[in-house]
Formats: C-alpha cells, sequence, structure tokens
C-alpha cells in the first residue's frame, strides 16, 4: 500500500518536471557552460604542461563526466526540507500515512529522470567535438558502475545528515552551501584530484569525498594505478555508507524528536 | 519617475544593506559558516593559480601574476557589481508575486529601490577579499593601470545592468518560471578565463559584439599592447547601445504591466 502512495508522488512530480521545460532547458545551458569553460581552462593548461598525468583527450573526458555524474550523484532535497522545517510545512506531512523521510528523495528523483537525458546528449557532443577516444576495458566499466551506484547512495546519506541540520540550526543556508562548495572541490567534481600534490590525495582518502567523483570517474577513464586496491576501495566506500546512515538516522529521529511547531 | 536625490538615496542605500547585515548575523552559525566559505573561496582561488603553475612559467602567454590579476579584476568587478546593483535580480520575482506594485507605489525612483534593498552580509566582505588579491598580484610584481580597471569596472557594471534589465524586462511579457538571470551570469563567467584561452572567433564576439571580457580581458589585452586602447572607447559605445536599449524595452514592458490581487 505505502509503495503505491510513493509511485503517486513520483508520478505527481515527474508530471510538475515534464511542464517546466523551459527551467530545465536553463540549467543544462548553464550547466553546459561552467563545463565548457572548465574543458578550455584545464585543456590549456594541459597543453602548457601544467599537469603532466593528463593528456588533453582525458582531462576533458574527465571534466564532462563530471557533468553527467552530477545529475546522478548530487542531491539538494536539504533544501526542500529545510524550507519545510523552517516554514512549519512539515508538520502536516508527519501525521500522513507514509514516512516523510522518503518524500523529498523521491521528489527529487521524479524531478531528475527528464532532466538528465539530455545531459547524455552534451556527454556525446562534448566528446565528438573534441575528438575524445574512449578506451574503456569491461572491467573498469564495472568496477566504475558498482562505485557510481555505492557513492550515489553514500550522496544521498549524506543529504540526509544535512536535511537533519535544518532541526538543529533555525537558518542553515550557508551550511548547506558550505558543503556544496568544499564537496565540489574535495570529490573531485570540479577538478581531478590527482593534479593536487601527492600528499592532499593521500589525506583525503581520509575522508568520504574522494570515494564519490574522484575513484567513480577515474575507472570509468582508466586512470587507476596499476597496483590500485580494489577490495579496500569498496570495503571502504561500503564502510562510509554504513557510518553516514546511522549518523542520519540518529540525527533525523533526534530532530524530529526535538521539533516543535505552534500555529493552526 | 523621480530621480532621488543622491543624499536621500545613499542614506536608504545605507539603512537597507545595515538592515540586511544586522538580520543575517541574527542567525549566527549560518553567519560563521559564510564567513568561513568565504575564506576558503578567497585561498581556493590562491590554491588554483598556484596550482597551475607548479610545473610551468605561462600559459598560453600569461603568467602566475597576470592570472591573479585577470581573476582578482573579474571577481572584483562582479562584486562591485553586486554590492550596487545586484537588487534588480529581485524583480521577477516580485513580478511573480504580485508584490512589485508595492515598489511602483513608493515615491522613490524604482530603481532606487531596488539596489537600495538589504542584501547579504557576505557581499562586502567578498569586494575585500578580491581586493586582497588584487594586492598581492601587484606585489607579485603584476602590472595594472588604475585609470584602465576603473573604466573597465563602471562599463562593465553598466553592461551587466542593461543586459539584466532587458532579461528581466522579459517577466512583464511571459510568468518564465526559469531564472534567465543565472544564465546570463554563467555567460559572463567567460571573462575569467585570458581571451587567448578561446579561439578567435570567440575572442571577436565576446570583446565587440557581446562585450563579456570588458570584465577583465580587454584591460590586459590593451596593457599587452594586442589591441589599440581607443577600442575601449568602441567597446564602450556599444555597451552604452545596449543600456539604451534595454532602458528602452524596460520601459516599454512596464506599460504593458498589470496586477490582478488583493
Amino acid at each position: 500500500m505505502r509503495t503505491k502512495k510513493y509511485f503517486e508522488i513520483f508520478k505527481i512530480n515527474l508530471m510538475s518536471s515534464a511542464s517546466y521545460q523551459l527551467e530545465s532547458f536553463n540549467w543544462f545551458i548553464v550547466a553546459s557552460i561552467s563545463t565548457l569553460l572548465s574543458i578550455v581552462l584545464f585543456r590549456t593548461a594541459v597543453s602548457n604542461n601544467a599537469f603532466t598525468n593528463y593528456t588533453e583527450e582525458s582531462i576533458t573526458l574527465y571534466i564532462v563526466l563530471s557533468l553527467v555524474l552530477n545529475r546522478i550523484m548530487d542531491w539538494y532535497f536539504s533544501w526542500s526540507v529545510h524550507v519545510a522545517v523552517a516554514e512549519g510545512s512539515i508538520a502536516t506531512v508527519l501525521i500522513k500515512p507514509y514516512k516523510y523521510q522518503l518524500t523529498p528523495l523521491i521528489e527529487e528523483i521524479a524531478h531528475k529522470v527528464l532532466p538528465t537525458i539530455p545531459y547524455f546528449l552534451i556527454l556525446a557532443v562534448f566528446i565528438l567535438a573534441f575528438n575524445v577516444k574512449i578506451s574503456l576495458s569491461p572491467l573498469n566499466l564495472f568496477y566504475g558502475l558498482i562505485s557510481l551506484v555505492l557513492a550515489t547512495i553514500l550522496r544521498i546519506l549524506i543529504t540526509y545528515v544535512l536535511s537533519s541540520l535544518s532541526f538543529f540550526i533555525v537558518r542553515t543556508n550557508s551550511v548547506i552551501w558550505f558543503y556544496e562548495w568544499v564537496s565540489a572541490i574535495l570529490s573531485g567534481r570540479a577538478f581531478p584530484l590527482d593534479i593536487l600534490p601527492k600528499v592532499f590525495l593521500e589525506t583525503l582518502k581520509f575522508t568520504p569525498f574522494p570515494y564519490t567523483y574522484f575513484f567513480t570517474i577515474s575507472f570509468f577513464i582508466g586512470n587507476i594505478p596499476k597496483n590500485f586496491n580494489f577490495v579496500l576501495f569498496f570495503v571502504t566506500q561500503i564502510f562510509w555508507i554504513i557510518l553516514t546512515f546511522f549518523i542520519a538516522k540518529f540525527l533525523w529521529k533526534k530532530g524530529i524528536k526535538k521539533y516543535e511547531i505552534v500555529g493552526n | 519617475m523621480k530621480l532621488l536625490g543622491i543624499k536621500k538615496f545613499l542614506k536608504i542605500y545605507y539603512l537597507g544593506n545595515k538592515y540586511g547585515i544586522e538580520a543575517d548575523m541574527e542567525y549566527k552559525t549560518d553567519f560563521y559558516f559564510m564567513l568561513i566559505r568565504l575564506i576558503f573561496t578567497t585561498l581556493m582561488v590562491f590554491g588554483m593559480v598556484e596550482l597551475f603553475f607548479i610545473n610551468t612559467e605561462e600559459l598560453n602567454g600569461w603568467t602566475k601574476q597576470d592570472f591573479y590579476l585577470i581573476t582578482a579584476v573579474f571577481m572584483l568587478t562582479k562584486s562591485v557589481f553586486e554590492l550596487l546593483l545586484i537588487g534588480i535580480t529581485e524583480i521577477p520575482g516580485d513580478i511573480k508575486n504580485g508584490y512589485f506594485d508595492r515598489s511602483l507605489l513608493k515615491p522613490i525612483n524604482l530603481f532606487s529601490e531596488y539596489t537600495s534593498r538589504g542584501r547579504s552580509a557576505y557581499v562586502l566582505p567578498n569586494v575585500f577579499a578580491y581586493m586582497c588579491i588584487l594586492i598581492y598580484a601587484l606585489k607579485l610584481g603584476g602590472r595594472l593601470n588604475i585609470a584602465l580597471l576603473i573604466y573597465s569596472i563602471i562599463i562593465t557594471c553598466i553592461f551587466y545592468f542593461a543586459v539584466l534589465l532587458f532579461i528581466i524586462s522579459l517577466n512583464f511579457f511571459a510568468n518564465f518560471q526559469a531564472n534567465f538571470t543565472d544564465l546570463f551570469r554563467e555567460i559572463m563567467e567567460f571573462g575569467r578565463i585570458p581571451p587567448s584561452f578561446y579561439g578567435k572567433n570567440i575572442q571577436i564576439f565576446f570583446t565587440f559584439i557581446f562585450p563579456v571580457f570588458s570584465s577583465a580581458g580587454i584591460v590586459f589585452l590593451v596593457q599587452k599592447g594586442e589591441i589599440p586602447a581607443y577600442l575601449l572607447i568602441n567597446i564602450g559605445i556599444v555597451i552604452l547601445a545596449f543600456l539604451y536599449f534595454s532602458l528602452k524595452f524596460w520601459h516599454y514592458s512596464i506599460r504593458r504591466y498589470t496586477s490582478a490581487s488583493n
């Protein structure tokens, strides 16, 4: 019965997303321009030998893939939860016969489905425009896909942790902005982490960030060191998922208990 | 519409911003994170420029000092615009929500009303942060003609204002859910990168037709002697033409505005 309710929420939001095509197109163009700028900047840097571990082709592929994976991996429902908590509208949803926690996630999935399709088109356009040759082995594709699924779960859970903060802090705008900004840099979404001095990447391995974008894209572009320990990598990814799950669950439970609303 | 006296405008502008900043500071955790983000963003500029020049002396003829300067000038121009004129981007939201009438009925100039609205506490420290980067670049040995810098900031702010006003005016004709001002802001980011990084056609387009490079690139092209200084006047004329056309379109659009609400 519950599944049917969630499906209805999904359906309504999917229809709503389909009716704002111009908005999706606008964001698509914005994202494409920022990707194009990154490509121009990093290709020029690589052609001037600024980064020796990337070729013009591999850096282009890295940046374009980060644009597409951004649509799959990044979640923004912490904003809607923040508004619902701050304005008190969450109170009416909490008493409905389904779990509120899943609602913002389902809404966002529905709003992501249709606008994500053109991003695969832009991937093809950039690959053709910059004449990028892809040499993806089936094994790397397999590792990449598993890493993508796990990284997406991890980022959803991190978004839940951020959402839970709305119960404790009156205004979380800057906290969310700060997380999004830090995450773009430290996860390798903005640029590959192995162009940084080695000590940075080694330190970042103790955080969940590089286990999302950087390694996943590295699998897809085949930029993995020969002695790379795949087992340790996936175990670490799963460890972060479990840890974040319990933190999110704890904070959400605490937050709901603490939450108080007065009004009609 | 009657133009405000400069003294009255400055007073309203000061009060609007004072209350805006005070309101932001009410939320302490949020405010501290805002400051932390500002510090990190500034440090990031240093980090990125240093990173690009670890293994190389120059990128397409642009040295580290040039890179610091172009980034600082671009960001400074953008933050000066945000400090002075960004308030006009609130107009589409007001039109959609039916609040625009309130501003129309006030006994002050409409643009003065919007530009003096309280903005985030983030904006003023932003200007200082980019000025610090600029000073650092000059200390590294970078060269910058101050008169050119001031000219560039003024014409770029006029250009941003003109294009945004045109985009905002479109909201009188259709109720757009999409925010095209964000699209324009992203296009302006082309000015962050040195012009020689792009192909020739893009360089011509963003220099003379849609002068995005007015924000920083042109200043350095003139300084390097790659384009003659008199072309800056031509670019200024193009921008003034943009402003003239946008103002005409704005006045035409605002006459079409009708409001129905309680």
